[in-house]
């Protein structure tokens, strides 16, 4: 039955059946049903990771290392479980920005930047050679396989066929024709291919359930179950290491590694950007991929290590030799399944085919908007710009990018395809698409990532992967001098491929990974930090991190700042998309802004936008930017575009910075509050303290007066000359007290404002000759020495005169108090500077202590360590007086306080107006 | 009601805990050998913790609360059918 004409008509037909679905998903789209738009189709599409790799390799990696197949998968859901966040703001900008491809995307986050689109157009085309070169030997070699049956023989067993001969090379064109009549019928504006996706799905479920068939057959068919397949693996050392870890080459580090290049596989190898973000329907869809599409790997991998048990076990020790990458295949022809054999064939083939389809339309397309259409487009010998129609030429580079794109993949197989299981093939395009990671994951969480630092990176990336893994891959195979691997670039040890810079003790991959992506994310990190980023790149990055914000679309009309006709506008996108497509685009936009094309002549920038996005999705971001600018007169990009679109982030600074100021402010408000309190506290205490030493100081004289009347009242018989003296007593009393409720009323005054001051030019000579003058009886009691030095010239001041004489007598007095009768002297003295007068009164009694100085002049103060008993004064003289040398505008202090004297100084400022006027007045 | 940022932590968490425990050391704990329920013990625990993971993943993100907040901001949609 397997003959291989059979085979043949088998694969076409089931080709055929794949065109069948292809066709009805496109003509539904057309009718506006499609039929994938559901999220289940939507997983199906994403499985399209699952390629011939998983298929045959994945038996063939756990056949030598156990589990490690599995971090693959592992991998990717762990990722999955992040995508409602990642992937949703992948998606989500580009649909904004019409993105079409993993390479239009990078460009155009980083300032529609040609070169980076260019560049990663090249990484990827480079790097997923290997992996469709992975998927052809896989088709040629099941092929070849399955021809032989009943016998198992191993294609390498007849060494390199002729090219003619060469099945790969047939399955690669057939292929590439295959892609091109699906893939690149007609450009559409989203660069979305629903007949494909559909197709893809259905791969998916023939894949998973051939599979899972053969996978039950040998689980159940060979073996009573799992249990009895594992328990007689187990008895096997051989085979029960792969039960352990031990298997693992590598160990945890390369386990490591792989997973964490599984992850970045999953979201940035470009078919999987393509189908995950590019041919998503619906964003929302994403909420049941998350766990449908683990749930697929998980399925998928159920029986990969039961098949290769089964394998080992049924070859063992590979009495007849065959590659356990083909025990799919053979498992069931060792048993003469046929069916099953055949079936198992065509879930291999839809696997690869899978991959290969959707691989090469993605690499057509960027190959198109990303490398060919920008060059052709700036090179103005070939006039594109002016050219009417161009889809036939898109179409024209697409359908050559897929054939060649397949026969670059060819060319791989056929240089190296023999030296490699599958699996390693495999890893080396996975570590190609981690360097897309850093630019994209950081692009879209940190604006702060330029243009130069992604090229930097990138490039950086790029070249330490072609040199740890793709040369080395050549050299392997014979087509690059196998010595540079062992002695490195030009005989430098620290250069070997394998060991760059002397780092042992990781595998290939995992060491390529290492230094990979420490260039590429250190360069991309380190330059940006050091690099200035245009203001287009400004407005991407923005647009691009802040792409959940719902300012966006007004954002981006500010973008464009200059004048165009809708009619040239319109003409543009024609060239690209056709004349219908165009006007139906337009008609479109019109409708949804309601907004009257034909009375308009002029494009607003909203339109012009539009105009971008729509040719974006046909041609590329950076491609389409050069267009539009073409039509476009003026500045392309407005200082007030670029000013508005920080100024919504600076906003947001701004609220935060003004918050900040606010509660700032609050705190200093606080702050003086809680001083205004402490001080109104203060000054309560000083009050209650106030009220009770002047309850006190009456007390006393009052006291004494009650005691002396009572004894006056009650004893008639006092001697004459007692009652003399009591009545004294009584007086004197009675004066003190009077005086002291003066001093309480005038400190009272002072204090709260009500004083009355009758300010008038005074000379101090004359006020203090006054003062003297009424202290003298004091002085002349005491018989102490009253001495005054005045100067010559009138000293003039504004001052109320009989509170300044009040001061001078008060000192006075006090000074005649404190001295010692006899030989005490005092002395007035009015010097004067510039500004004001200073008076002194000097005397030499006991002096004051140095600790009491500063107190001498509070309410109530009284120097009290005195021998003699009793203070002599109320102590609110010295408080009186220096409120009344204060409100003069003057200081007062006490100096010289040691026991030769006291010397207490105040000044008054000096009357500033004509000497002449205050002379004659002095006169008066 | 479980908001969008809540939903965010979560898978966020998930996924932490799913990278520590499919790796060393925890992963060291399973990697002998030995048969559970006649399957290798390695593979019960990795296949047990994959089917745990895409549970949860699940139950985050379809549990009752879901077709809610963040559905606001769906698709642009300009998406795809602006010429048909």
């Amino acid at each position: 039955m397997l003959k291989g004409g059979v085979i043949l008509v088998v694969a076409f037909v089931y080709l055929g059946l794949l065109f069948a679905i292809a066709y009805y998903g496109d003509k539904r789209a057309d009718a506006n049903r499609s039929i994938i738009a559901n999220p289940y189709i939507y997983t199906l599409s994403i499985a399209v990771y699952c390629t011939a790799w998983t298929f045959y390799g994945s038996v063939g990696r756990a056949a030598n290392t156990g589990v490690g197949f599995l971090p693959i998968y592992l991998g990717p859901t762990l990722m999955a479980v992040l995508w409602w966040f990642v992937l949703r703001k992948i998606i989500r900008i580009a649909k904004v920005h019409r993105i079409t491809s993993i390479a239009d995307f990078i460009g155009s986050r980083y300032g529609k930047s040609t070169l980076l689109g260019g560049l990663v157009t090249i990484i990827a085309v480079v790097g997923i050679m290997p992996y469709i070169s992975l998927q052809l030997k896989a088709i040629s070699t099941s092929y070849i396989v399955l021809q032989h049956y009943p016998k198992l023989v191993m294609p390498y067993e007849f060494g390199q066929s002729a090219l003619w001969e060469d099945t790969a090379l047939y399955v690669a064109l057939l292929l590439a024709a295959f892609t091109i009549v699906f893939g690149t019928r007609h450009i559409d504006a989203t660069e979305r291919h629903e007949g494909m996706v559909a197709a893809i799905a259905f791969e998916s479920l023939v894949k998973l359930v051939a599979f899972l068939a053969v996978g039950v057959f040998v689980t159940f068919g060979l073996f009573a179950g799992p249990a009895d397949l594992f328990g007689r693996a187990a008895e096997v050392p051989k085979l029960a290491r792969l039960m352990s870890f031990e298997g693992m080459t590598g160990g945890y580090a390369s386990w490591l590694s792989l997973m964490f290049l599984s992850m970045m596989a999953i979201m940035f190898l470009p078919r999987q950007f393509q189908v995950a973000v590019v041919e998503n329907v619906n964003e929302d869809h994403l909420r049941k991929a998350v766990w449908l599409f683990p749930l697929y790997l998980l399925v998928i991998n159920l029986f990969v290590l039961p098949i290769a048990l089964g394998g080992r076990l049924l070859f063992p020790e590979y009495a007849v030799s065959i590659d356990p990458d083909t025990y799919v295949l053979t498992v069931p022809m060792a048993e003469h399944q046929e069916g099953l054999a055949l079936f198992a064939f065509v879930g291999g083939l839809s696997a690869a085919t899978g991959m290969v389809i959707v691989a090469a339309i993605a690499l057509s397309t960027m190959v198109c908007n990303d490398l060919v259409m920008p060059v052709l487009l700036r090179i103005r010998a070939l006039g594109l710009t002016g050219r009417k129609d161009l889809t036939g030429l898109l179409l024209g580079i697409r359908r050559g990018t897929i054939v060649v794109v397949l026969l670059l993949g060819y060319l791989y197989f056929r240089l190296i395809g023999e030296s490699f299981a599958l699996v390693t093939i495999g890893l080396v395009s996975f570590a190609a698409a981690a360097q897309f990671a850093p630019a994209i994951l950081l692009g879209i969480y940190w604006k702060g990532a330029s243009r130069r630092g992604a090229i930097a990176g990138l490039s950086a990336g790029f070249a330490v992967w072609a040199y740890t893994l793709l040369l080395p891959s050549f050299a392997k195979s014979g087509w690059l001098p196998a010595d540079f691997l062992e002695h490195g670039l030009f005989g430098i040890e620290l250069l070997r491929p394998y060991e760059l810079f002397g780092l042992i003790g990781l595998g290939a991959t995992t060491h390529a990974v290492f230094w990979s992506m420490l260039a590429n994310i250190g360069l991309l990190v380190g330059v940006s930090l050091y690099s200035r980023q245009s203001p287009i790149e400004q407005i991407q990055a923005t647009l691009f991190v802040d792409a959940f914000r719902e300012v966006q679309q007004r954002r981006e009309a500010h973008i464009w700042h200059g004048t165009t006709t809708i009619a040239e506008l319109q003409s543009l996108v024609a060239r690209f998309m056709g004349a219908e497509q165009a006007s139906a685009a337009f008609t479109h936009y019109a409708r949804r802004h309601a907004i009257d094309l034909q009375s308009q002549v002029s494009a607003d920038p909203n339109l012009v936008s539009f105009a971008e996005r729509v040719l974006a999705g046909a041609i590329g971001a950076a491609s389409a930017r050069v267009m539009v600018s073409s039509v476009v007169k003026g500045e392309a990009l407005s200082i007030e575009g670029v000013m508005q679109i920080l100024d919504e982030t600076s906003q947001v600074l701004e609220y935060s910075r003004r918050l900040e100021q606010k509660s700032r402010e609050l705190e200093l408000a606080t702050a003086e509050l809680r001083a205004a309190n402490e001080r109104l506290q203060e000054l309560d205490r000083l009050k209650d303290d106030f009220v009770s030493t002047v309850s006190h100081e009456l007390r006393t004289p009052l006291t004494s007066i009650r005691a002396f009347s009572e004894i006056l009242l009650n004893d008639p018989d006092v001697p004459k000359r007692e009652r003399q003296n009591f009545l004294d007593i009584i007086v004197k009393e009675s004066e003190r007290l009077t005086r002291l409720i003066n001093e309480v009323l005038d400190l009272a005054k002072i204090e709260a404002g009500r004083m009355e001051w009758r300010m008038e030019p005074i000379d101090m000579r004359q006020l203090i000759e006054d003062a003297t003058a009424s202290v003298s009886q004091l002085f002349n009691e005491k018989k102490v020495t009253l001495k005054t030095d005045l100067p010559p010239a009138p000293a003039m001041v504004n001052a109320d005169r009989d509170r300044i004489m009040q001061v001078v007598i008060n000192l006075l007095s006090n000074a005649a108090k404190f001295s010692e009768p006899k030989k005490g002297r005092v002395e007035v003295k009015l010097s004067g500077n510039a500004e004001a007068f200073r008076i002194a009164v000097v005397d030499n009694g006991p002096g004051i202590p140095p600790d009491q100085a500063a107190h001498v002049f509070e309410k109530f103060h009284q120097v009290t360590d005195q021998q003699k008993g009793k203070p002599k004064g109320t102590g609110l003289g010295l408080a009186i007086t220096r409120l009344i040398v204060e409100h003069h505008g003057g200081c007062i202090w006490v100096e010289n306080t040691s026991a030769q004297g006291t010397c207490f100084m105040f000044t008054v400022p000096r009357l500033q107006t004509m000497g002449v006027a205050v002379g004659g007045r002095a006169a008066d | 009601m479980l908001t969008g940022k809540q939903r965010t932590e979560q898978l966020v968490v998930l996924a932490v805990i799913g990278a520590l425990a499919l790796n060393y050391p925890l992963l060291s704990l399973f990697a002998g050998s030995g048969l559970l329920f006649g399957i290798p013990l390695l593979y019960f625990y990795l296949f047990a913790l994959w089917g745990g993971l895409i549970a949860f993943a699940g139950f985050v993100l379809e549990g009752k609360a879901t077709q809610e907040t963040e559905t606001t901001g769906t698709s642009p949609s300009e998406g795809g059918k602006d010429n048909a």
